[in-house]
């Protein structure tokens, strides 16, 4: 299966459409019994824990609660509206756009808190590595807001032998993510896609069995 | 001396949490609608849709949940305004099961807003179990074989808007806005095979991993973070909480800016004492 998923990009042929098409069926029939085994698991695992009273098993129990309030929103309610500021939901969308979007929202907003403390305590300029690193990281940061553009702008520009200076911040930060960084995520993507490809391979082959579960093959 | 340096290296962390609080909460309450430059990634998916004739089909995949939203749902309202503005066809669909509900809100809020009809100006598919096998089905078969029924259980066979975008090869444009790396499925199983051309959008986070794909072509332009957003608003000439919240962003990044050469003042001349 994995050499044909391989091997067909290189023969565009309708036979090889038709047999890719075929494999996609098979693939969302898969995806969605794969999916109900997910929800077992899930259930499997939290059912055991509370049973237990493992490790943070109330936990468990919000999350069987949370599953089976949306489930029940979702199946038994069958689309009955409510009226709210933003206008009609049903019950499945007012758990939704009240409860699981601004919790979600939070969780990832509260990354600010964490990212502003750590570079306080932490975002030292101890090496020359870690001072190239603080330089550009400040000017991107500095240079990716309208306030940072806004007080570069103020400084105003001169021309020496034609050329404006100092160069606009725009252009600046654009070399940064240009270049530098665009060099260096070129090297990263690359070195992620051999190993994907040496990884895929002995997959394929069978050398790597370690995703079907038990111990050291 | 010494000593109050050290005070100010261990300031306790809550400090820090209550300035992050009032630099975020204070622009957003009193905004100061600062000027944004466009940069020529987001001026690039600008002139894509906008040289688009009307009629053309547009994709949007929303592939992103509530945690990206303050990002990528201002960006799709904003590409959103633009495609109806310009009369296009839009449909939409995500990879993503918890952000079928963000979907469904900003198609049906922006469509309202621009009097657009559901089935004939545009289509929300929602979610769908069956990852980049969708992408084969709709490039394929077709994109009401694969999508029978709509985000609302709504039968697609019959939807005017398909009858003349059956498959992804009558796509004119793929706007990928991505929380994570759902591109690469965009890419391999649709952009290399039915030839559509794709932009996209992406959270603040992966901006910086995706100058290397407008480099090596899978995309003509993107948008990176709310500032991508804020710069689309000001060129659709419709602010939005994006431009709104680029002041929050920007003052809480010259705080964090503060905070670190701080430190790091404080680091060299602790250091040079010693």
């Amino acid at each position: 299966m994995g050499i044909f998923f391989a091997v067909q990009y290189y023969i565009p042929h309708p036979v090889t459409d038709k047999m890719l098409t075929d494999l996609a069926v098979w693939f969302r029939i898969i995806s969605a019994f794969a999916l109900g085994l997910g929800i077992v698991s899930l259930f499997h695992v939290h059912f055991v824990k509370i049973k237990r009273r493992g490790p943070a098993w109330g936990f468990s129990i919000i999350i069987f609660v949370s599953l089976f309030g949306m489930l029940a929103a979702g199946i038994f309610c069958n689309g009955i509206e409510v009226s709210t500021e933003a206008g009609k939901l049903t019950i499945y969308g007012w758990l939704y756009q009240n409860i699981q979007v601004p919790l979600q929202s939070t969780m990832f907003s509260i990354l600010a808190f964490y990212i502003a403390s750590a570079a306080f305590k932490a975002f030292r300029a101890k090496t020359k590595e870690a001072t190239l690193l603080l330089m550009a990281g400040l000017v991107v940061m500095f240079g990716r807001v309208p306030l940072g553009e806004l007080i570069w702008e103020s400084i105003g520009q001169f021309k020496i032998f034609g050329i404006n200076l100092p160069p606009s911040l725009g252009d600046i930060t654009g070399w940064i993510m240009k270049v530098p960084n665009m060099a260096a995520q070129g090297g990263i993507s690359l070195g992620i896609c051999l190993g994907s490809i040496a990884m895929a391979l002995k997959i394929i082959f069978g050398i790597e069995r370690s995703y079907l579960g038990g111990g050291k093959q | 001396m010494s000593l109050s340096w050290q005070k100010i290296i261990n300031l306790d962390r809550r400090i820090i949490y209550v300035l992050i609080s009032l630099a975020v909460i204070i622009p957003l309450m009193k905004p100061l609608f600062i000027k944004v430059n466009i940069t020529p990634e987001v001026q690039a998916v600008y002139d894509t849709i906008e040289s688009l004739p009307p009629g053309s089909a547009v994709f949007l995949a929303l592939d992103f949940d509530p945690a990206a939203k303050p990002e990528l749902y201002p960006m799709a309202e904003a590409l959103l305004r633009h495609a109806f503005r310009k009369d296009l066809k839009v449909i939409g669909m995500t990879f993503w099961v918890t952000g079928a509900g963000l979907g469904e809100k900003v198609f049906s809020d922006i469509a309202k807003e621009c009097g657009k009809e559901y089935g004939k100006d545009y289509l929300y598919l929602g979610w769908k179990v069956g990852d980049y096998a969708l992408v084969i089905g709709m490039g394929e078969e077709g994109i009401s074989k694969t999508f029978p029924k709509d985000h609302y259980g709504n039968s697609t066979g019959d939807m005017a808007i398909l009858q003349n975008v059956a498959t992804l090869k009558d796509i004119s444009y793929l706007i990928e806005l991505a929380a994570g790396d759902t591109i690469g499925t965009w890419y391999y199983f649709g952009r290399l095979k039915y030839n559509f051309k794709m932009g996209g959008g992406c959270t603040g986070v992966i901006a910086a991993g995706w100058y290397n794909l407008l480099k090596i072509d899978w995309i003509n332009g993107f948008l990176g973070g709310l500032r991508g957003a804020a710069e689309y608003e000001t060129l659709i000439n419709k602010k939005g909480t994006a431009t709104g919240g680029m002041d929050a962003q920007s003052v809480t990044h010259m705080l964090i800016i503060t905070l670190i050469v701080l430190s790091n003042i404080i680091f060299f001349v602790t250091r040079r004492n010693k």
